[in-house]
């Protein structure tokens, strides 16, 4: 929230390549403690890329990312540390089929942190009662609706108690009546002191919770600012006509 | 049932004669099924001559196995049929009436085999049925320290190399001497077990990313399907012993080369089943538990082999169950080794049973069927308890 908070995930001139194509060509960021950033910026402007470079699901070719302390490159050891203190949220769920709600959400506390099973699930049942659907522990994913495996992501994450959470558009895969159900789970956690980035378009959303937007195109951060910057006065052109197309 | 009655009536006339053409069809369907069971049954109870099972049935079932120790299978008999016992609870889609289902095929062995004349034989399949009843009511949630789910799973890792030592320890049967249809299931086991143990690395190191790992997984893999089992038996019975160091000479008996075989060249199959279970899993699967903070082994262990698997049952039932035939082939390793099939010729050859090979096929082909069927039953029910059958 207030920039007297530390720094806590720290870019600096990060590029991507695939290939000879540069998905990022240099893109810096500070995010402090406690921030719901929000990532905006037309398809294949490297949104995506740029926040799975921060738990390096996809690694940097090139710049300096540091997560909390610690700097991300080929001599980290424990990546998996790092990964576990930063919760991510897929646009298609990812939840894993084979096990029922409650074991998709206890089963990291279990095999990363080394919890018994009673531990993990103990920590699985209140989470799913904080995303509202504690009713649902015994089912399978499938048996669920899109808003409501959306939900048992977020408390999947949330079981490594992160610092960071990341979200990459959250609610474009949903039918629109269950977008709100999320994006309330969403705020909650905002207004819990979360760091959050998110990738989306539900400018609702970022209107109320976001600290900062962020704005992409082609591989750059163009355009950065308060939500009210980027609803009353943007700058840069290309922002201007990206947001009139959107809102 | 009057109204039962009606029902079957007009399920019959919608079903069977609803147009000319169906009328025509069913007709003629009903003649020739009425014919062909008609003679089948005529040939079963009245010109069959089972003598030649009945006098044989040692030799098919154990081939040149010592009879004094015979009581070593039947205690294998006892734990496995416990074991299933054990295990059948534990499918909640199965119930003990279901057995039931067998009564034909039980009395038709009954038929076959006088169960007053081999009342041993009787009272010991007796007892390894109360050992089943006895292993499905076993109350194992009194055993602290174990789950269910661990204490089965243990049980059935030890079964296999349990049979093996105790078939041999103390004075027990060489492997040479194994043979008849114990021989078949002995030798598909192994298969089965270690062709699945393999064919799983095997699929796993041809997804590494080592080029050194996956392009000799390949290579193998290659290589084994490249040419057909009997000529990996021929390789077995006739190169394996002049490849072998001095030091193992001799001590690799002709029946572990066998199992060597049937287990190698089941794995390469099992791989490529494999294999293409790992491709169907998403790469979505792998990011979402790398992301929480899984290291490489527990994702692929926890999170995309069992998805893998759970894709490819059929396929691996389907290859169980090719291979479980497929035991027929060591003929090909030496003609010392007499599975159920080559039990059978020579019974055929007995001067006084010359030409009952209609008794003999038949009563060899419902042997290997009760097998193949069994596993297929075994996984269809297995897929039902996973969730991933929706058949019915
Ligand atoms: N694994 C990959 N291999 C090759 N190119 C890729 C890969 N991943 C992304 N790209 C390319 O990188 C660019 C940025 O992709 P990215 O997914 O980050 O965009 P995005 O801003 O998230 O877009 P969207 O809104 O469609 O999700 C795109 O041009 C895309 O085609
Ligand atoms: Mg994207």
């Amino acid at each position: 929230m207030n920039q007297k908070n530390k720094i806590i995930i720290h870019a600096e001139n990060v590029k991507k390549k695939f290939g000879d194509f540069y998905a990022l060509k240099g893109v810096s960021m500070n995010v402090h403690e406690g921030e719901v950033v929000v990532v905006l910026g037309p398809s294949g402007s490297g949104k995506s890329t740029f926040i799975r470079t921060i738990n390096q699901l996809e690694k940097h070719d090139e710049g300096k990312i540091i997560v909390d302390g610690t700097e991300l490159n080929d001599d980290i050891k424990n990546l998996e540390t790092i990964r576990s203190n930063v919760g991510m949220v897929f646009q298609q769920f990812n939840l894993f089929p084979h096990l029922t709600v409650k074991r998709n959400v206890a089963l990291a506390p279990q095999k990363v942190r080394g919890l018994s099973v009673e531990e993990a699930e103990s920590i699985a049942m209140p989470l799913l009662e904080r995303v509202g659907i504690p009713e649902q522990a015994d089912k399978f994913p499938a048996q669920l609706s899109g808003g409501q495996q959306q939900r048992v992501a977020i408390a999947r994450a949330l079981a490594m108690q992160p610092k960071i959470m990341l979200f990459d558009e959250p609610t474009s895969a949903l039918d629109p009546e269950m977008i709100k159900e999320v994006l309330d789970v969403m705020k909650e956690l905002a207004a819990s002191g979360m760091t959050m980035i998110v990738v989306t378009h539900e400018m609702g959303f970022a209107k109320e919770a976001a600290d900062r937007f962020y704005f992409f195109d082609e591989g750059l951060l163009v355009e950065e600012g308060t939500p009210e910057h980027f609803f009353t006065n943007p700058k840069e052109d290309r922002t201007k006509l990206f947001l009139s197309q959107i809102l | 049932m009057n109204n039962m009655l009606y029902q079957s009536k007009t399920w019959l006339i919608e079903n069977l004669f609803s147009s000319k053409l169906n009328i025509a069809l069913s007709t003629f369907s009903i003649i020739f099924a009425y014919y062909f069971i008609a003679s089948f049954l005529n040939f079963i109870f009245i010109s069959a001559d089972w003598k030649v099972v009945d006098v044989n049935l040692r030799l098919l079932l154990l081939g040149p196995f010592p009879k004094d120790a015979e009581w070593r299978i039947w205690v294998s008999i006892f734990w496995v049929t416990f074991m299933s016992g054990l295990s059948y609870k534990h499918l909640s889609t199965f119930h003990l009436k279901h057995l039931m289902n067998l009564s034909p095929l039980i009395l038709f062995i009954l038929f076959l085999i006088d169960p007053i004349k081999n009342i041993i034989i009787t009272l010991l399949t007796l007892i390894s049925f109360i050992l089943f009843v006895m292993g499905y009511n076993f109350p194992y949630e009194r055993i602290p320290k174990f789950s269910k789910n661990s204490f089965i799973l243990f049980g059935w890792a030890i079964t296999l190399p349990l049979i093996v030592i105790f078939l041999k320890i103390f004075g027990g049967v060489e492997t040479t001497k194994w043979g008849g249809y114990f021989l078949n299931i002995m030798l598909a086991w192994v298969g089965i077990i270690f062709g699945f143990i393999v064919g799983l690395i095997l699929a796993i190191g041809r997804a590494s990313s080592l080029p050194a790992i996956k392009y000799s997984c390949t290579f193998y893999i290659e290589v084994i399907r490249a040419a057909p089992l009997v000529a990996w038996l021929f390789f077995a019975y006739l190169v394996i012993p002049d490849l072998l160091p001095g030091f193992f000479a001799g001590k690799v008996d002709i029946a572990l080369r066998v199992m060597i075989v049937l287990s190698a060249f089941t794995a390469a199959y099992i791989a490529e089943i494999i294999r293409g279970g790992l491709q169907s899993v998403p790469i979505g699967q792998v990011e979402a538990s790398k992301a929480l903070g899984m290291n490489a082994y527990q994702t692929t262990s926890l999170i995309v082999l069992p998805q893998a698997i759970r894709a490819v049952i059929p396929a691996l039932v389907s290859q169980f169950i090719a291979l479980w035939k497929d035991t027929t082939l060591i003929l090909a390793a030496g003609l010392a080794f007499r599975e159920l099939l080559g039990s059978g010729k020579s019974a055929l050859a007995q001067f006084e049973f010359i030409g009952r090979y209609n008794e003999i096929y038949l009563f060899i082909g419902l042997m290997f069927w009760i097998v193949s069927f069994g596993m297929s039953r075994l996984s269809y029910n297995f897929e039902k308890d996973l969730g991933l059958n929706r058949e019915d």
